[in-house]
């Protein structure tokens, strides 16, 4: 048989009910640590991926790019994002146009670009090409690699591979071209970005 | 056990468990010890500098520059897929897209036996190591006469071509040698040895001047600076860090073919895969004393950037082909040359306060390439600063030629003696003497021809070139202090041969002005080369060449009409004097009448004022016709915009010239090194491990901009530079001094560091900075 | 009916139990709770002043002997300055808790696990899975909350599990006390592997700032690991209300982030022609005051209250300890 006995307590509370209380003190500590470090990873996501609006081409392209990033204005490319922080090699995010008759093959000016670069760089070589879907447009993807050797001969740099990205988007009369460079180290770290800047494109 | 306790312990060993996942790198990376600050301008091993005055704050700078504008080249020839050095010299880069200036045997050599088939340019990076290989180059300007070429840039170090524009080497200016004056400082950067060394730094001063036929104006420039062979083709700077000459071979007072060139086995000549004294050698640097003058290189520099110099098949070069029968003969002394390569007078003294003295010849049976040299020696001692130094002939088979000194405080008195040397045989030799006050002996100057005859004065259109078809020439001269009563004569030579003679009792009083003539007994003078020789009391006091050639309804050459190309036909295509940019090539045409095949045409095309191209070329056309050429560029691309002139020559004599326009007029602007300011190089190191941190970036925004205002965008960014592997780092441009730019420094995980409205004041250029960021 | 029994050895008591802020205590464990321990304190004002010493001591024989090292020596060299800020704090506090010590093995037990959760946990989540270096410098902003939210939450919230989990539950923590002296534990474990971790990532530190480093960072976990120990120890023998523990946290985590925004602002120097970058100086002065003053404050605050307890209404019966554990 199993008793128990009490007395009435003078103050207090009852021990059952302090014991009550520090478990929901130590959940408390708890759901405290866990919606901090969720506030943490928005903090996080609000930075990293924080967007600016740009618009080349007279209005007539416009996107978003990744704020803190480095951005140039030309012929062509038109624009030139590079993020400074990236190491040795600035992860970069391109546009160009390039003109294209409606019914010819997109790849086609993918293989001019491609072989345009391989003479300024080394060890060109394309790794693959697919069909992807881009806001509800398909799209030629082509990827590839190289190694970026600095010409400059009075700093040492290290030659960096490089992994890109070249994306043809149709237009009327043309092709628009993104491109994603990025060292391979940080090419999938920094593949979001190019995401972002490609679905923000509008022509 | 408790069970807490036990609870405790399996904590811990699942956390000691979780802890050993390698979540630091495994392998401990090589530490990269913290670099010693370079100072690149101060390890250059330098005699003792001669006092500057007036502090310049960029002087490191200017240093540093000539440094890294002084490049070795390394001719290198190609069997079986393997390169192979022959020789090497060094070159000057002038133009920051990657034009060089050397010396032509540095760039083609001296022996056609021995050509390169690379030039490779290696550049001093630090100048306490040898240079680093850098391009391959290839020659696009060349004078073979002058031993000056100009090489371009074209393939970086994996064959793949260069875009130049983005080179951006360093490079020096051009200065003006003609404003050099005996005992100026001179400062020469070179590559003396056979690879391996470091760049070396000499310093002399101008010890004379030289001339000579068909180089206008200093034909070198002698130093007493003691320049190794290898320096050859290399940097002679002056003030201002600009290039004012560049030091070329020379020889010794007693050279001999393979004395001159220095001449070692370098080449596995016989194939048996050693080299020894068992190989022939190869012609290579000497001794070093003289520097073409860098305003004889201006045109190359200038065909070299409108890229439209032919580069001319070299010479046969090496080892005397004809020896003994090459004579000199004639020799005759003139104060100076009239720029029709002619003695203004004969002379046998000159009174003292005389600047220049010139020795003239004619010739016969030389050969290009041949080594000859002009020595001249005042009262018995050999003048090292003014003696033409040895090189190589290339004034063809016969002729006239000269030679002289020019010393503009006016020349020592004393008895000069000049010795004409080829292939180590003196071939001629004559005296003269300097000093006594204006010499009292007849002088006849000015001798010129005309068909055209008058009493009084003298034709407008004397001179040495005269239509065909005239059945008589006028010799006009000015004459002084003859004296009337004396016996003079005169002599007419065609092709060398006399064919007349004349003597007389002066009579026309002590100075004045005459003439003499000759007439062909029937029909027209012969076209050819004539000369007049003249004696007072059978001593030569005048000598001058004329030619005749041309008809008398036209000249030899007519006038000149551009066009932009030649239809089937030989028709000119687009005739006129504008054409729009983007034009292919620029052609002319011009009639010619009275010509003679032999003759000395030259063609010379200028751009913008400046001549680019020289075509020395000798008449094989004919008698008449049409004659047309055309310039164009070696490297396909269309001509630059702006102004051409051409001037046709004929034996020397400006008898045509014309001009067209392309595109605006205008060419392109030729980039100028930028003005004075400071130029920032240096480090980014990690606070906590004093590492340098690759891959971190300075910049630099324009004056104005806070970093706060800053949009990132391009366009507020003055400059900018991205750290090597050891946190290195390099502005391309310089700051403002007075100037406030606001500055940050950015690298992946550290906190990023700048400061807003920094200034720029008188640091001395190039100016060390060193960065320390913070990790997060 | 309900038992009493003392909230720390769960005996039970008589009705008459002393008892502090609502909760009952045995004799024996009253007097415990309420016992005055002056060895932490002087054991930590002498780990300040002595980390002070060791800092100057180390840059003077660095400035004298010019001493450059390489390679292995200099590894070992950054091992040892990591280590030796939490013996220092050991050898201090076992010196000075003579009477009546803390049990050494419990102490290195917290300390150990302040370590190990830094190496799995901490510096994985910190660095891995946050990612922090990526974006905490991108802006004020981010700078700060995340130096808070991500960072010191992660810190403060292992140190105190650390504490609470292990040796809270455990009849070794019977003192108001022993919150501050087992969080200073779990503090300087985690300094030390963070500092550890430091030297071995880069393969060794440039000694000159590498020593202050070490030092900041020791002096700065440990305070801020007190701190929450000290509402640690509060809440084991007083009743608090639910938002005592997770303010005590917040409050740990808030410190603990400004105070690392604090001195990466303090220690940045300007940027002239000349250079600049980083004086690490007036770093480690925000630190030893910030140790000073927490532990100053957390000394005072525990005298208060235990003065309190021992004049207040709750004190009933003798004093005498009966038996033992």
């Amino acid at each position: 048989m199993s008793v128990s006995e009490g007395t009435r307590h003078s103050s207090g509370v009852s021990p059952t009910t302090a014991r009550r209380r520090d478990r929901w003190a130590d959940w408390a500590v708890i759901l405290l640590v866990v919606v901090a470090l969720g506030l943490g990873l928005l903090l996080r996501e609000m930075t990293l991926y924080r967007y600016d609006a740009f618009a080349v081409a007279d209005g007539d392209i416009s996107g978003r790019v990744p704020a803190n990033w480095l951005r140039e204005y030309g012929d062509d490319p038109l624009l030139r994002a590079r993020d400074p922080r990236s190491g040795a090699f600035n992860t970069a995010l391109l546009l160009r146009t390039r003109p294209l008759a409606a019914e010819m093959d997109p790849t086609l000016p993918l293989q001019s670009l491609a072989l345009e670069r391989a003479g300024a760089v080394t060890a060109y070589e394309t790794l693959e090409t697919d069909e992807v879907a881009v806001g509800g447009r398909t799209a030629i993807q082509r990827t590839f690699t190289y190694v970026q050797a600095d010409r400059n001969p009075y700093v040492d740099r290290l030659p960096v591979v490089v992994k890109g990205v070249d994306l043809a988007l149709q237009d009327e009369g043309r092709v628009v071209i993104v491109t994603y460079l990025a060292d391979v180290d940080t090419f999938d770290e920094g593949y979001r970005y190019f995401r972002d800047f490609v679905e923000s494109i509008e022509f | 056990m408790k069970r807490r306790t036990r609870l405790l312990i399996a904590g811990l060993a699942v956390l000691a468990a979780l802890s050993c996942k390698p979540s630091s790198p495994e392998v401990l990376p090589t530490l990269t010890p913290r670099p010693t600050a370079p100072t690149p301008s101060e390890d250059v091993p330098v005699s003792e500098p001669a006092p500057v005055p007036a502090v310049e704050t960029d002087d490191g700078q200017v240093r540093k520059n000539l440094i890294r504008s002084t490049v070795q080249i390394v001719a290198l020839v190609e069997s079986g897929g393997r390169l192979q050095s022959l020789w090497s010299g060094s070159g000057t880069i002038l133009s920051p897209d990657g034009l060089i200036l050397t010396n032509y045997h540095v760039a083609v050599g001296y022996d056609s036996r021995y050509r390169p088939d690379e030039l490779g340019v290696a550049i001093t990076v630090r100048s306490d190591e040898p240079p680093e290989p850098s391009y391959f180059a290839q020659v696009v300007a060349a004078d073979p006469h002058l031993d000056l070429a100009v090489i371009e840039i074209t393939t970086d170090l994996d064959g793949g071509p260069v875009d130049r524009d983005q080179l951006n080497l360093n490079y020096v200016s051009m200065g003006d040698s003609d404003l050099l004056e005996l005992g100026d400082v001179v400062q020469v950067l070179g590559y003396p040895g056979i690879g391996g060394e470091t760049i070396t730094f000499t310093e002399g001063s101008v010890s004379g001047f030289t001339r000579e036929r068909g180089v206008d104006g200093r034909a070198w420039i002698k130093t007493d600076a003691t320049i190794a062979g290898g320096n050859s083709g290399g940097l002679a700077s002056g003030v201002g860090g600009r290039i004012i000459g560049v030091p070329t071979q020379a020889g010794r007072g007693d050279a001999t073919p393979e004395d001159i060139a220095d001449c070692r086995p370098i080449a596995d000549t016989n194939g048996d895969g050693v080299i020894n004294d068992n190989d022939d050698c190869v012609p290579l640097g000497g001794f070093i004393n003289a520097l073409r003058p860098i305003n004889l290189a201006k045109p190359l520099l200038e065909a070299a950037r409108a890229g439209i110099a032919p580069v001319p098949t070299p010479g046969p070069g090496g080892g005397a082909q004809i020896s003994g029968a090459a004579r000199f003969y004639n020799l005759v002394f003139a104060p100076d040359a009239t720029a029709n390569d002619q003695p203004t007078q004969i002379v046998t003294r000159l009174p003292s306060g005389a600047t220049s003295v010139c020795v003239f010849w004619d010739y016969e049976g030389m050969a290009d390439g041949m080594i000859w040299e002009a020595r001249w020696y005042h009262e018995g001692e050999y003048l090292e600063g003014a003696s033409r130094p040895a090189g190589p002939w290339s004034g063809g088979t016969r002729g006239n030629w000269w030679n002289g000194l020019i010393n503009s405080d006016g020349l020592p008195e004393g008895t000069y003696r000049v010795e004409l040397v080829v292939d180590g045989a003196s071939l001629a030799e004559g005296t003269i003497s300097v000093g006594g006050t204006a010499t009292d002996a007849s002088a006849i100057t000015n001798l010129a021809f005309s068909d055209s005859r008058a009493e009084t004065g003298r034709p407008a259109n004397a001179g040495y070139l005269l239509p065909s078809g005239i059945s008589a020439v006028y010799a006009y001269f000015d004459y002084d202090n003859m004296r009337d009563g004396t016996p003079w004569s005169r002599v007419w030579f065609y092709e060398g041969e006399p064919i007349a003679q004349g003597s007389d009792t002066w009579e026309g009083g002590a100075s004045g002005g005459w003439w003499v003539s000759l007439s062909a007994d029937e029909g027209a003078l012969e076209p050819g080369s004539y000369r007049l020789e003249l004696y007072v009391e059978q001593a030569l006091v005048a000598a001058s060449g004329f030619t005749v050639a041309g008809t008398q309804a036209q000249e030899a050459i007519g006038p000149i009409t551009f066009a932009s190309g030649v239809d089937a036909q030989g028709n000119p295509v687009n005739p006129g004097t504008r054409f729009a940019s983007g034009l292919q090539e620029l052609r002319f045409f011009c009639d010619y009448a009275g010509m003679q095949d032999g003759m000395a045409f030259d063609e010379r095309w200028l751009l913008g004022g400046q001549e680019i191209v020289t075509f020395d070329l000798t008449w094989e056309w004919g008698e008449s016709g049409t004659y047309d050429n055309s310039i164009y560029r070696t490297s396909g691309d269309p001509l630059s915009d702006g102004q051409y002139n051409l001037e046709l020559y004929v034996e020397g004599q400006l008898v045509q010239s014309a001009s067209a326009t392309i595109g605006s007029g205008t060419p392109p602007p030729t980039p100028e090194p930028s003005p004075e300011g400071l130029y920032v190089v240096g480090y980014v190191y990690d606070a906590d491990t004093g590492a340098g941190i690759p891959g971190a970036m300075f910049i630099v925004l324009e004056p104005g901009v806070t970093i706060e205002s800053w949009d990132f965008s391009d366009a507020q960014v003055y400059t900018g530079a991205d750290t090597g592997v050891d946190g290195y780092f390099e502005l391309p441009l310089p700051l403002e001094r007075g100037q406030s730019y606001s500055m940050i420094v950015v690298a992946e995980g550290y906190l990023p560091f700048g400061g807003d409205d920094v200034p720029v004041g008188n640091e001395p250029s190039p100016h060390e900075i060193e960065i320390q960021l913070q990790r997060e | 009916m309900e038992e009493v029994t003392c909230c720390v050895c769960r005996r039970p008591v008589g009705a008459d139990a002393k008892r502090i802020g609502g909760r009952c205590f045995c004799a024996y464990h009253y007097a415990k709770a309420t016992q005055e321990r002056p060895s932490v304190w002087r054991a930590g004002l002498l780990q300040i002043v002595g980390l002070l010493a060791f800092v100057l001591l180390v840059e003077l024989v660095l400035g004298l002997t010019d001493l450059t090292l390489d390679g292995w020596p200099l590894l070992i060299a950054g091992i040892v300055l990591s280590v030796v800020p939490a013996l220092l704090w050991l050898f201090f506090f076992y010196q000075q808790d003579r009477l009546e010590p803390e049990p050494k093995g419990a102490v290195l037990g917290v300390f150990i696990l302040g370590a190990l959760l830094a190496q799995a946990l901490g510096i994985p989540l910190v660095e891995q899975v946050f990612d922090v270096r990526r974006w905490l410098p991108l802006g004020t902003w981010s700078h700060v909350l995340g130096s808070i939210l991500v960072i010191g939450f992660i810190q403060e919230f292992l140190k105190y599990a650390a504490v609470r989990y292990a040796i809270y539950p455990t009849l070794e923590f019977d003192e108001r006390v022993d919150g501050i002296v087992y969080g200073t534990a779990a503090g300087l474990g985690y300094a030390m592997v963070l500092n550890l971790g430091y030297v071995l990532d880069i393969g060794g530190v440039d000694l000159q700032a590498g020593v202050i480093r070490i030092v900041v960072t020791a002096l700065a976990q440990a305070s801020f690991a007190g701190l929450s120990g000290y509402f640690l120890g509060r809440a084991k023998f007083e009743d608090e209300p639910v938002w005592w523990l997770p303010g005590g946290l917040s409050l740990a985590a808030l410190l603990n982030g400004l105070f690392t925004y604090l001195r990466g602002e303090l220690t940045t120097t300007g940027l002239t022609l000349s250079g600049g970058g980083v004086n690490p100086w007036p770093g480690l002065v925000l630190a030893a005051v910030v140790a000073g003053a927490t532990f100053a404050l957390l000394s005072f605050l525990i005298r208060r209250a235990n003065r309190h307890t021992l004049a207040g209404a709750d004190a009933k019966g003798s004093v005498a300890p009966e038996g033992g554990v």
